[in-house]
């Protein structure tokens, strides 16, 4: 990653050598010719000519003429400092904060190495971090689904190949065409579902899903979707019979619009698809949630839509991108854009919100009666019911969602895992100061994060 | 007559810089200068104002970033009156090849990548920083530079074995 920087860098300094401009005094001079017209009273197709560029460019002006966000960290107390009670190196650099971190699967956590060489992927004893075995691809390394004793490994561009969880061999591989690209995949039963897309510029292949034995690698069908679209990033879901998957404009104007696909989990088929109403491309990395047979989604339009989950039809939408929580005692809880909000399961009708600190990424997690969101100024413990704070706690930007492991939650900021008394928001320890990326990941007695220089850290509850 | 020599500090310092920027976005010298050209005209036109925020020069890459859309680009082209000097323009479209392929491969990859990828690696942004300047959710971004960095990895390798059809196939170890 440092080595593409610095030859972005070079290349940057490079062109900054040749740029050749008419100078500040020929710009002025534009500025002042531009001001002439803007005050009006000229020739009408000088008006025109303005006000088709003013149209033209109203969308960057509009958001332009603010001042640019710039993002003051807050300081939390930093409470007693406790060490990692194992630590491993997972890769030179592991996968960066967008990529998935390290994930648990019975006694281990399996780590990739994403876009970095050598391509690798590890898994360690949870408790101990002791490596037990490592599986070489190439040219990169990303695990798109775990569970039931397998893992699934895809290299950009396929294909996709299957290791057994205990051992790390190899048991099957599925190829994939030329540029097809795998998404994260879920594995169901006997079944591994999983997409794959053209990311390529300009590709308007369409998506394909496959279901695949996971015993065998054995196709059993696969499905193609829209062209002009890729999948959404968020793995498929698994439920009710069907696989749903999301899908999104592959660029700019590829495609009228987005869908979610209800397919029939045993042959397919699509059984409805519904219309995400947006034009644009945008990805979410949480998938739909099911629950009291409706299907909520996120558009890229900023909409949450309820849909029924057999027919698919659009039963309401709020306005708003939603990252859902969880559903709760006909409450649907999301943070939408600066608000922690529920909405009345079977109309959408807001019931309760609660306001959000900080722009950036917000982590609703529903935990029992409490709604527990790490944003990127503090963390907040909400009754799920009656939308009461409980508590408050300022702390650093969060890189994931937060994690609750008896009393204690845990949360990763980019700078430490902090563990809080569930109950007050106390804070009783907090990691050194480290770049995290991912985390946390709570599984057999361990708490982990992932680094940003390709560590594994495991800590003690 | 103050703000106009601040303006003309302001541009001497940045010009450079972000056409530099902007080329990795373009992947077109010529039309790097364009829009970090135009975008510098719009702060003039509102300089007053804008000095006050403190920090003209994100300001400035934004509306370049914007104006470097594909779409605003084939109207701009049809209404733009300026006068350049063009008797190089070929010659100019890139810049000489010290890092190579690496241009090449940014143009491979879609111009909503191509930003993600520079204000992210090159102006070392975080992420959600980059989605508030492109105006698209965090996860909108993050995808977009997995992405851009899957492709990349595969455009720089040094030879088609890079290509996960030619996946060098996979060994257990035991650790």
């Amino acid at each position: 990653m440092d080595d593409l920087r610095e030859r972005l860098a070079e290349l940057a300094e490079q062109a900054a050598r040749e740029a050749r401009g008419p100078g500040a005094t020929v710009t002025l001079r534009r500025a002042r010719t531009w001001r002439r017209w803007a005050a009006g009273g000229r020739v009408a197709l000088s008006l025109l000519l303005v006000l088709g560029l003013g149209l033209l460019t109203s969308r960057v002006l509009g958001d332009q003429e603010s001042p640019p966000q710039v993002t003051t960290p807050p300081t939390g107390a930093t409470p007693r400092q406790a060490p990692p009670r194992w630590t491993a190196a997972a890769a030179p650099r592991l996968v960066e904060p967008w990529e998935r971190g390290p994930q648990a699967a019975g006694d281990l956590v399996v780590a990739a190495s994403g876009h970095d060489e050598p391509a690798r992927v590890r898994a360690y004893d949870a408790r101990s971090g002791r490596p037990r075995w490592t599986y070489r691809t190439g040219p990169n390394a990303f695990v798109r689904a775990l569970g039931d004793g397998w893992v699934i490994v895809a290299p950009d561009y396929g294909p996709l190949i299957a290791l057994d969880l205990a051992t790390g061999k190899q048991r099957w591989r599925f190829g994939l065409s030329s540029l097809q690209a795998a998404e994260y995949g879920t594995i169901a039963g006997d079944t591994l579902f999983i997409g794959t897309s053209f990311t390529t510029e300009g590709a308007v292949d369409p998506p394909v899903v496959y279901a695949l034995d996971l015993a065998t690698g054995r196709q059993r069908w696969r499905t193609v979707l829209d062209r002009g679209t890729d999948l959404q990033w968020a793995a498929p879901v698994v439920d009710g019979g069907q696989v749903l998957v999301a899908d999104t404009l592959s660029h700019e104007g590829s495609a009228p619009t987005s869908h979610l696909h209800a397919l029939d989990a045993g042959t397919g088929r699509v059984r409805w698809k519904a219309d995400l109403h947006a034009s644009q491309q945008g990805f979410f990395a949480e998938p739909p949630v099911v629950a009291g047979g409706l299907v909520y989604a996120a558009t890229a339009s900023r909409r949450l839509l309820a849909l029924d989950a057999k027919s698919g039809r659009e039963l309401w939408r709020a306005r708003g991108f939603p990252v859902v929580a969880g559903v709760r005692d006909g409450l649907v809880i999301a943070a939408i854009e600066d608000r922690l909000a529920a909405l009345d399961a079977g109309s959408g009708v807001r019931r309760w919100e609660v306001p959000v600190s900080g722009r950036g990424e917000h982590w609703p997690v529903l935990d029992g009666d409490t709604v527990y969101m790490a944003s990127a100024r503090d963390v907040v413990a909400v009754d799920a019911a009656a939308g009461t704070t409980r508590w408050r706690v300022p702390v650093d930007p969060a890189v994931g969602p937060p994690v609750r492991v008896g009393g204690r939650l845990y949360v990763a900021t980019r700078s430490r895992l902090l563990a809080l008394d569930a109950s007050s928001g106390r804070p009783l320890w907090a990691s050194a100061r480290r770049r995290i990326v991912n985390g946390p990941l709570a599984t057999q007695g361990s708490v982990v994060v992932a680094t940003g220089d390709g560590t594994v850290l495991g800590f003690a509850p | 007559m103050r703000d106009e020599r601040e303006f003309e500090d302001f541009y001497a310092a940045v010009f450079d810089r972000l056409v530099g920027q902007l080329y990795l976005v373009t992947g077109n010298l010529q039309d790097a200068e364009d829009v970090v050209q135009e975008a510098l005209t719009r702060a003039a036109v509102q300089w007053s104002r804008l000095r006050r925020y403190g920090v003209p020069e994100a300001w400035v890459r934004r509306v370049a970033m914007n104006l470097a859309s594909d779409g605003f680009r084939r109207v701009r082209r049809r209404l733009v009156v300026a006068v350049r000097l063009r008797a190089d323009l070929e010659s100019r479209q890139t810049v000489p090849a010290e890092v190579p392929g690496l241009i090449e491969a940014l143009r491979a990859l879609p111009m909503a990548q191509r930003k993600a990828v520079v204000l992210h690696h090159l102006l070392d942004l975080p992420v959600d920083q980059v989605a508030v300047e492109l105006g698209v959710p965090v996860g909108t971004v993050k995808s977009r530079l997995a992405r851009a960095r899957g492709a990349l990895a595969t455009l720089l390798a040094p030879d088609a074995e890079a290509r996960g059809l030619q996946d060098q196939g996979g060994a257990g170890t035991h650790g």
